[in-house]
């Protein structure tokens, strides 16, 4: 007696549309020692598809010649139907090239009609269910490979994400040591220069009184030393300006309004270099807790670099807006980890200045930043201007960044600013 | 006749600075100017002496002129002479211009005019 438990049960579909030929090889596949076959016979492309959408199937016999399908595109549309099912085809007697395209076409196997007996056919099963076996295993496989892979991508872009901002981050603690050192250096040099600076201003300022009032020669000499003391005195007070920035006095102001008092501050300069400027400073902007004095020292030192960088004229934009981080920002430094400066979901607002001036060279955009870095040391650059606009944005909690426009010369500067 | 000259000590251990700063003082013919460069003594100077108002330097190699100032407070008869600091001293404060005020005390910054000293002295010496 059979014994079912132990042969393979094989869900079976005959696609043939010669009723003789389908029961033939039904009859065929009848009380087989090693496979019991489930099998139902269709004589029809559309019967079958009907078919193999409702019924889970292992196996199709699919003959390629039928009323309403023919030759290598049956197979096709089969395919499109139903991707896991074991396919043996067969063809016409004269037809073995069709055999052979059906191969490529993902059957995995053919036999040609009338000569094949029942140990040929149930081999050619055999065979046929063990490679689509196979080939499904290659295929899960791959999908899974894919998926992975797609994963990876995502994980190596994160990464590299996050290498960027770790670089960006150690970048920014190198140029605070930087400011630092420079603060410490600056105290200290601060003291033994005003010393000797107190000691000539008394000096000239005597020798001033006792100078005969025609005597002109002695006069201008002693003007001129009383001018390059005060102007030394000057470069101290600045440079002490980078890191004395522990008194900050915060007050709920519109930015908009600084803008517009800077902008009557510089309008000599402006014109000066025939410079127009256009404001697109958006309406009803929320306030936010600055010190007034500090930010407003911050558009001068920016706006100065813009005018120096359009002495042929140009025009200078300056635009504010408030913008909501969405999950769709990866800019940097938004996100939802406690040290993300930006939170996703929070209100900022967005300054932009933009100048159609001479650009910076890419060579020292790295440098624009460092205390003593000047491209106007001719001009009587100190080249801290941007290092003190750095250190009040970060007191600020807020960001600057600054690069050369995409379109066309100039530089645009961002600058980030938190609403309480 | 001739006003009385209001009585300056100016204690600095920069000897050119303290000198400076008497010939200047003393050439408007208002003021007469003690100069001292040993802060050590500045009790014992601020005593015999007793100036209308004193100006000291804050950073000084053997006393802070912090310290100076406190025992100036503490000694009875000398206590309410006016102090005002003459200061290179690094502080945001300093690095604006004119008299500016730490700690309830006077301070100029350094270098200093001899218009603004006088402009100091006259403010805290009536």
């Amino acid at each position: 007696m059979e014994n079912i438990f132990t042969k393979e049960v094989v869900r079976t579909l005959i696609v043939d549309d010669s009723p003789i030929d389908a029961q033939l090889m039904q009859g065929m596949l009848a009380n087989n020692e090693s496979f019991v076959f489930n099998t139902v016979i269709v004589h029809s492309f559309s019967q079958a598809s009907e078919h193999l959408r409702s019924n889970k199937l292992d196996l199709v016999i699919l003959d390629l010649g039928l009323p309403d399908s023919q030759g290598i595109d049956t197979l096709i549309r089969l395919r499109r139907e139903n991707l896991e099912v074991a396919t043996v085809v067969i063809t016409g007697l004269d037809n073995e090239d069709m055999g052979l395209a059906a191969i490529q076409q993902d059957a995995q196997d053919y036999l040609v009609k009338g000569t094949f007996d029942k140990s040929n056919l149930v081999r050619s099963i055999r065979y046929s269910l063990e490679r689509k076996r196979v080939s499904e295993t290659l295929r899960k496989t791959n999908e899974k490979l894919i998926v992975n892979e797609k994963k990876l991508m995502n994980t190596l872009a994160d990464l590299s994400m996050a290498h960027q901002e770790l670089k960006d981050a150690q970048t920014q603690l190198i140029q605070a040591e930087k400011l630092q050192s420079v603060g410490i250096l600056a105290a200290g040099v601060a003291h033994e220069v005003k010393n000797p600076l107190a000691i000539i201003l008394q000096g000239v300022e005597y020798l001033l009184k006792k100078v005969h009032a025609d005597d002109a020669n002695i006069r201008m000499v002693l003007e001129n030393l009383d001018n390059a003391v005060h102007r030394a005195d000057n470069i101290i007070r600045e440079l002490l300006d980078v890191t004395s920035l522990t008194k900050i006095e915060f007050k709920l102001v519109n930015l908009n309004d600084i803008i517009d008092k800077i902008c009557v501050l510089m309008q000599q300069q402006f014109e000066k270099f025939k410079v127009n400027v256009v404001k697109q400073l958006q309406e009803q902007i929320p306030l936010i807790k600055i010190d007034p004095d500090r930010i407003e020292q911050v558009f001068v030192n920016l706006m100065l670099n813009a005018v120096y960088a359009m002495v042929q004229g140009g025009q200078l934009v300056i635009k504010t807006y408030t913008v909501t981080f969405s999950d769709f920002d990866r800019e940097k430094g938004v996100g939802r980890r406690k040290e993300d400066p930006f939170k996703i979901g929070e209100t900022v607002i967005f300054c932009e200045i933009e100048d159609t001036g001479t650009g910076i060279p890419p060579e020292v955009l790295s440098k624009i930043f460092d205390p003593f870095f000047t491209t106007r040391r001719h001009m009587g650059g100190t080249g801290l201007g941007l290092s003190v606009v750095r250190s009040i944005m970060q007191v600020h909690n807020g960001r600057i960044d600054i690069k050369n426009n995409e379109q066309g010369p100039g530089v645009q500067v961002t600058l980030i600013f938190k609403v309480e | 006749m001739e006003t009385k000259k209001k009585k300056v000590l100016i204690i600095d251990d920069e000897i050119s600075f303290t000198q400076m700063v008497k010939i200047n003082l003393e050439e408007t013919n208002k003021y007469e100017v003690r100069t001292l460069n040993d802060p050590l003594q500045a009790v014992t100077v601020a005593r015999s002496f007793h100036p209308d108002i004193i100006l000291l330097d804050v950073i000084m190699p053997t006393m802070d002129g912090g310290d100076v100032a406190y025992q100036i407070k503490g000694e009875q008869d000398i206590s309410t002479i006016p102090v005002v600091f003459l200061t290179a001293v690094v502080k945001e404060e300093e690095t604006g211009s004119g008299e500016g005020v730490i700690g309830g005390h006077s301070f100029l910054a350094k270098p200093v005019s001899v218009g603004k000293l006088v402009e100091c002295i006259e403010k805290h010496v009536k």
